[in-house]
């Protein structure tokens, strides 16, 4: 099997190692290999004093030009270097010991540079493959969930590859960006949209958490920096071929809340005077309800989705030339009908050097196509959101037809006494789905134009182009009323292209060099470009033929005359329902930089980084368009003192420092938005009678400029025993020169306006700690946690006023989103009606928005993390995270409908109407009927602790032990089983605790599902 | 050394497309007109009138205002909508007062750029009297949304000195502005109108600002500040110039087919807000109404009179089952043109102004006059022992004329003092809702939008609303 297939690859292999051994003619071989005689390929062999240089073959053999009397140097990473004289024998064989220290992680610390783990003076955090690897999540961001102290992530929907929020260290802005800048394998890549990438092509994640790291974005970096290293082939690595596959299902999580029976439901109605099952007509009786029907509707509205995934991968390389390169399908369902995710994927990243390792070269690209279908109107209030009918429908509902059949028709009108069967209707009949082409590209090379002189380049593009279509079908509930309910056609379709391009050109010179042996400093002049460019046009069309539907709409100078008899037909009864709307734009967003860094490091015990950049922004006035940003940062590596190189006990200790600011010109947020805000500007639209009309668009804040971050990073990383890792960090992060929208006078027109109004500070703690419990060759026993506590403050804000913002507000002193209510007190036993607590906490019945205080809670959790443990004897291995999030607050919209008595009639309602005010001297916490509807109102009542704790993935896997691999064509196997979001404890009622930390107030959105997977990796 | 003379080649061309890449850096959004270029010629003018005219959407905030007065009930498909507002629930937060605010607003800043922008445009020969006719309806149209602002947000409209709202004739972008007086809105209402009446063309018609609207405009004014002998003098002269409608055209009014006694309407089509909305789900397979006619007018109706048939949607009500569709606005879709002075209000108008001043035959006789016209026979007159029952009376008849058309809760409010009675409701339309208003109720009086007051230091709420 194994020869098969690597015959079949042979042409691949003919291109791939198109460099075998030529036999020097003053020449020294031999082989390296590490402390229990393994081979070491890669391993790098060098001529000192010479650019003369190879590296070993896979089965660890060299071959080097060298006379008698040079110096050959022998480094492998991790391991001690080791130099030998070259005497009169030919053959030098070299034995390599890893380093004192633990392996040496390279982390990547910016603009393509790599670091030695040890030489890191920034608070980074380093995510492996094995940390990502085999995790069912369509989005990779999802996996990193709980595994990186510090950073918060929070799904912000259920559809498989939805976007998340992700924060670093706390929200730094309160409109402008708080993402992370996303860099792939140096292109800073779109950071909203992740869904198109296949996540087992990464290699490793660094997060850049602290200033110094993310200086050396400093246009960018002010909210952390994650900087995504794709997977390569070694040079001289022998070729490997990986095939896996995974399939499953996901099902949605238990809702966390009860609603009403059919029992319980006409009770309630006939309680409270709104009988509508008894006031059903003749029609609805015999076709949809009845007193002995009790639906559950969310068993009916939600559904189990499949999930497969193919990958095959491939690497190999020769002496010059690597390449790792895979191929990859995936589908993942949603948990209710029309939601998937679909996608198709390859990536080949190629790298070449020179024979004389001056010249590098790689290239690295990946095309990826997908396609998702949608729900229709998740978290709206339209009665076709599924998940608000599958809270909200009436239980005495009849989902099935008499022939068992699920009804998806129910009296083919809208209305809420139908509501299931409008919702079954639009999500059987009408579709949305977004096509996806996203290409990410790279060239890097660099040369060595003298010694110790590195001249370096990068191109790199992020290209995303999407085309929405969206179908509301003629024969649909929806349908029937558009575009119009007198036309004759109906329905319509919409249709956008969306192409986003990323351009990113980048050069430098760098000089590094060693002086005495102890002394190695490095620096570096950069120049760099970035520009976006968004396009996008679109329209909607009307009138679609059901025998056709998907590509087809009626020609938009259809005429009609509704009622007129023909004959009669005249331009004042003429109607025109066709008449498609169209659309387009385009915006273009660019940024320009130059910057220096310095690295100096002494003897590996201490070292200091700088840096320096002055970047320019596209989107500001010409007198605030550049922005200064620096950092400093210093390490001591006190494991590598003297008095502490000898210690059994303390195998690493490090300590570290850092100040660094960086900046933000994303005024509301997204890489598009907010490039008018800064001119006074007119629009073209719709005027009087359809008229053209110009319209002021747009109110100039001119003095708009740069939001600045500042950031002091203290930390330490420390390793006893062999057996225990961890770090930890202390940090002080302020944001200045803030930017808002901040209210304005309406007689503007303009609400809001943006400004840099105020400054805001987050400041925290965050460790990790890894012990391993066992370690034997056939049982294994580690445990791993990190946890993060940051807190948010507002420092200062225009005047110091408070600015509201509905259902929150803005202070002085007080983190953002901090919730701003009227304090709800229960019900008065005496009149059912609702008791507030006024401003200075007496009760009172009158609701009034000027009893709103400052409650101490907030949408940011203070405290996130998680932890797991790893377990694994022989082959056989157990692994489990826990994740959690603490001290987080949210309005419970969904949950406020289900009481609201106003809609006894319309809706289903909680169980704790049972408990619903009747009579003077009632002891409830559910105001009467009269007390009207109070879930709008802006109170505590319905404000959550959506905290929780989640057991967000756990495997079992299998591995086949070299026994057993010996008698298959296999060099590795593994088979597991999987679950992530099994478990969820939370005192949040609703489908899901887990939101966006910007969400105020859930309604009906999608929550994450749960997910179980078998897979199987093979590797050739 | 061939290889290293490219590399540099590269960089350097890498370094001298960075450099041209600087240029890049001043980027003017896509798309847009700036401040220079958006008012050159008369034809920039008159698309920013075209704009003015479509940010002229009060007239259907005032009518969502029927929603809290006895014309409306909860209808048969209600899933709650409106149903916080027909309690009374009215609060700086109310969407129905804010969006008063807010269009009024956006109307008048409209106009104020397009009046500055008659600065900086470069006319042609023989355009000045269109320049002077596009004027004209700026200020008619800004003396319009400062009157609908006033008649709304004012705590008085009789006391002079009492809090109006701003008066505006510049373009306000970040200024704070404080409430101008009653006295103050109406000096500069006065000066738009005559401003208007010099410059406005007579041919304009009744979609667009005429003579007639600002004559109307000002006897609707004079009206609500008590100045009766002037408002039943303009009254009269618009009544010599317009027929009242017969039954037939009164049916094709509606229709928006016939304009015998349209004075000035605002042109509604498929692009714009459909008025049925505001009762109607905009559906298909319907009408499905969340809102309906109230039981309380529907009794008033007397099938003879035309507006028995406007005002009610007999195909698709059932009485008996309580079902009362709204029907005077039920073109397909819902889409109606909005009739804002009709030369029946101004009819009542006289009538009232004569009752106010103690001519209660004249009162009687103008109102004999309109329901002579409705019925299409010749009607008993009413007579009238005092004011009060005049009014009264006159009251009643504007509830039936003017239903639907956003008077009914300005009426109560404006008379209320002499009637002595505020809103009640028939206890069939709130069976569990709301049933009264009380007379002296703060919520006579709409608060400031809570948008307003957080962007406006100097903004000052209405009595009730807090602080």
């Amino acid at each position: 099997m194994r020869t098969n297939l690597q015959l079949m690859l042979a042409p691949v292999m003919l291109v791939l190692c198109m460099n075998s051994l030529f036999a020097q003619e003053n020449f020294v071989t031999g082989s390296v290999v590490d402390q229990d005689n393994v081979p070491l390929p890669g391993a790098s062999v060098v001529v000192v004093g010479t650019t003369r240089g190879a590296q070993t073959n896979f089965d660890g053999i060299y071959n080097i030009q060298a006379e008698r009397g040079e110096t050959l140097r022998f480094s492998y990473l991790g391991m001690s270097a080791v130099e030998v004289l070259v005497g009169d024998a030919n053959t030098i064989d070299v034995q390599l010991v890893e380093s004192a220290e633990m392996l040496e992680e390279i982390v990547l610390v910016g603009y393509g540079s790599g670091q030695v783990k040890n030489r890191v003076a920034s608070a980074i955090t380093t995510l492996s493959s094995e940390a990502l690897d085999a995790r069912p999540n369509a989005s990779f961001v999802q996996t990193l969930q709980g595994q990186i102290p510090g950073v918060q992530i929070a799904a912000v929907s259920g559809q498989p590859g939805a976007n998340s929020t992700i924060l670093v260290r706390g929200l730094t802005s309160l409109s402008g960006n708080i993402e992370p800048l996303f860099i792939m394998d140096g292109v800073p890549i779109d950071e909203t949209n992740f869904r198109s990438l296949n996540p087992n092509d990464i290699e490793s994640i660094n997060v850049l958490k602290d200033g110094s790291a993310s200086a050396l974005y400093g246009n960018r970096g002010a909210a952390g920096v994650i900087v995504i290293k794709t997977k390569s082939a070694s040079y001289n690595s022998k070729l490997d071929i990986r095939y896996r596959t995974q399939t499953g299902f996901t099902t949605p999580q238990d809702p966390n809340f009860e609603m009403m029976n059919t029992q319980e439901i006409i009770a309630l109605e006939r309680q409270t005077g709104n009988p509508l099952f008894d006031a059903m007509n003749s029609d609805q009786r015999a076709f949809l309800v009845g007193e002995g029907i009790n639906t559950n509707w969310a068993d009916i509205i939600t559904l189990t989705g499949q999930s497969v995934m193919h990958e095959i991968a491939l690497s190999a390389g020769g002496q010059n030339v690597s390449n790792y390169s895979s191929l990859s399908y995936f589908e993942q369902g949603g948990t209710v009908r029309g939601s998937n995710l679909q996608r198709f994927t390859f990536r080949s990243n190629f790298s070449v050097k020179s024979n004389d390792d001056r010249f590098d070269l790689t290239a690295n690209f990946t095309g990826n196509f997908s396609k998702s279908n949608f729900t229709q109107g998740p978290g709206t209030g339209n009665i076709y959101n599924p998940w608000l009918v599958a809270q909200l429908a009436k239980p005495y509902l009849d989902p099935y037809n008499p022939d068992g059949s699920l009804n998806t028709v129910g009296l083919n009108r809208d209305g809420f006494d139908v509501m299931p069967y409008v919702s079954l209707n639009s999500t059987k009949l009408n579709s949305r789905n977004d096509e996806e082409i996203k290409l990410v590209g790279s060239l890097n090379g660099g040369y060595e134009i003298m010694p110790n002189l590195r001249l370096a380049g990068r191109f790199g593009l992020d290209y995303n182009q999407r085309n929405d279509l969206d179908i509301i079908s003629p024969l649909s509930i929806r349908g029937q009323e558009i575009p119009n309910v007198g036309s004759e056609l109906k329905g319509q379709q919409f249709e956008q292209l969306e192409r986003d391009v990323q351009f990113n050109t980048n050069a430098s010179l760098t000089y590094s060099n060693t002086f005495s042996e102890k002394h190695q400093v490095k620096v570096a002049g950069f120049v760099e470009f970035n520009k976006g460019i968004l396009d996008n046009f679109g329209f909607t069309g009307f009138g679609i033929d059901p025998r056709i539907e998907g590509y087809n709409f009626a020609p938009g100078g259809l005429r009609e005359f509704p009622g007129v008899a023909p004959g009669d037909e005249s331009l004042d009864n003429l109607q025109q329902y066709y008449i498609p709307e169209i659309f387009s734009g385009r915006t273009e967003v660019s940024l320009f930089s130059y910057f220096g860094i310095l690295n100096y490091d002494y003897d590996g015990v201490y070292g200091l980084d700088a840096s320096i950049r002055q970047d320019a922004s596209s989107r500001f006035s010409d007198t605030n368009k550049w922005g200064t940003f620096w950092s400093v940062a210093g390490r001591w590596n006190i494991s590598r003192e003297k008095f502490l190189a000898d210690s059994q006990v303390v195998d690493l200790l490090k300590l570290r420092a850092s100040y660094g600011t960086s900046g933000n010109d994303r005024i509301t947020g997204t890489r598009y938005g907010g490039t008018t805000l800064t001119s006074n500007l007119y629009s073209v639209g719709n005027g009087y009678n359809n008229t053209q009309a110009v319209y002021a668009s747009s109110l100039a804040n001119p003095d708009l400029k740069w939001e600045t971050t500042k950031q002091l990073n203290v930390g330490l990383d420390f390793g006893l025993l062999g057996r225990v890792r961890g770090t930890l960090d202390f940090y002080d992060k302020r944001t200045s020169d803030l930017f808002y929208a901040t209210p304005n006078t309406l007689l503007s027109t303009f609400p809001i306006i943006s400004r840099n109004i105020g400054s805001m500070k987050n400041t925290g703690v965050e460790a990790s700690l890894d012990v391993t419990f066992v370690d034997t060759p056939d049982f294994n026993w580690s445990v791993n946690a990190n946890a993060a506590f940051n807190k948010n403050e507002i420092t200062e804000l225009l005047d110091g006023e408070l600015i509201e913002g509905g259902q929150v507000a803005l202070q002085e002193g007080r983190p953002f989103n901090s919730f701003y209510l009227v304090r709800w007190a229960g019900v008065n036993p005496a009149s059912g009606q609702p008791v507030y607590l006024d401003a200075e906490g007496n009760p009172t019945l009158d609701y009034n928005t000027s009893n709103r205080v400052f409650l101490d809670k907030s949408t940011l959790p203070e405290i996130t993390g998680g932890f797991g443990t790893s377990i694994s004897y022989k082959g056989l291995s157990l692994d489990a995270l826990f994740t959690f999030v603490g001290d987080v607050y949210r309005q419970n919209d969904s949950y406020g409908i289900t009481e609201d008595p106003t809609l006894i009639g319309a809706l289903n309602t909680s169980v704790a109407l049972k408990d619903i005010w009747q009579e003077p001297g009632d002891i409830t916490a559910i105001p009467g009927v009269s007390a009207g509807s109070t879930r709008n109102l802006l109170t505590d009542r319905y404000l959550e602790n959506a905290s929780y704790l989640r057991l967000r993935n756990i495997i079992l896997s299998y591995r086949l032990q070299q026994a057993t691999l010996d008698r298959v064509p296999f060099s590795s196997a593994r088979i597991y089983l999987q679950a992530e979001n099994l478990v969820t404890w939370s005192k949040w009622r609703g489908f899901d605790p887990e939101a966006s930390v910007l969400l105020i107030e859930e309604f009906f959105t999608y929550p994450t599902p749960r997910i179980l997977t078998i897979g199987l990796d093979i590797s050739f | 050394m061939k290889s290293f003379i490219k590399t540099i080649g590269v960089f350097t061309g890498a370094i001298l497309l960075m450099i041209s890449c600087d240029d890049q850096l001043d980027q003017a959004p896509i798309g847009f007109l700036s401040d220079e270029n958006t008012f050159e010629t008369l034809e920039n003018l008159q698309q920013g009138l075209n704009g003015a005219y479509a940010r002229a959407t009060m007239q259907e905030h005032n009518i969502r205002f029927d929603i809290i007065t006895d014309e409306v009930k909860i209808g048969a498909e209600s899933g709650g909508q409106s149903v916080d507002f027909y309690n009374f629930n009215l609060n700086s937060q109310s969407r129905e007062a804010d969006s008063l605010w807010r269009a009024s607003y956006a109307l008048i800043n409209q106009v104020n750029r397009v009046l500055d922008g008659v600065e900086t445009v470069e006319l042609q020969d023989g355009q000045e009297a269109a320049l002077r006719n596009i004027r004209g309806q700026l200020f008619g149209l800004r003396a319009y949304a400062h009157w609908e602002l006033l008649q709304w947000f004012a705590t008085s409209y009789t006391d002079g000195a009492a809090l109006a709202v701003p008066y505006v004739d510049f373009v306000v972008t970040i200024e704070e502005l404080p409430r101008n007086t009653v006295s103050e809105v109406l000096a500069g209402i006065e000066n738009d109108l005559s401003m208007a009446r010099d410059l406005v063309a007579a041919s304009n018609g009744v979609e667009f600002v005429n003579p007639d609207m600002l004559t109307a405009l000002e006897a609707r004014i004079k009206l609500y500040t008590g100045e009766y002998a002037q408002a039943g003098a303009l009254a009269g002269s618009l009544i010599q110039k317009y027929p009242l409608a017969d039954r037939d055209a009164y049916t094709a009014m509606f229709g928006d087919t016939d304009n015998t006694e349209v004075i000035f309407k605002l042109r509604r089509t498929a692009a714009d807000f459909a008025i049925g909305e505001i009762w109607y789900f905009n559906v298909g397979g319907g009408p499905f109404p969340f809102l309906e006619m109230s039981n309380g007018l529907f009794d008033r109706l007397d099938p003879d009179d035309v507006r028995y048939d406007v005002n009610f949607w007999a195909e698709v009500s059932a009485p008996a089952d309580n079902s009362h569709l709204i029907g005077k606005y039920r073109n397909p879709g819902f889409v109606n043109d909005l009739k804002v002075f009709r030369v029946s209000e101004m009819y009542l108008i006289q009538a009232e102004a004569a009752a106010r001043q103690g001519n209660l035959t004249d009162a009687a006789q103008t109102l004999k006059q309109l329901r002579d016209a409705r019925f299409g026979s010749d009607t008993t007159p009413e007579s009238f022992s005092s004011p009060e029952e005049a009014v009264v009376a006159i009251l009643d008849e504007r509830r039936i004329e003017l239903a639907f058309e956003g008077h009914r809760y300005l009426d109560i409010r404006r008379t209320r003092e002499l009637t002595g009675t505020g809103i009640n409701r028939d206890p069939r339309d709130c069976q569990v809702q709301n049933c009264e208003l009380p007379v002296s109720d703060y919520r006579f009086n709409p608060p400031v939008p809570l948008a307003e007051l957080v962007g406006n230091d100097n903004m000052e709420q209405n009595p009730g609303y807090g602080s």
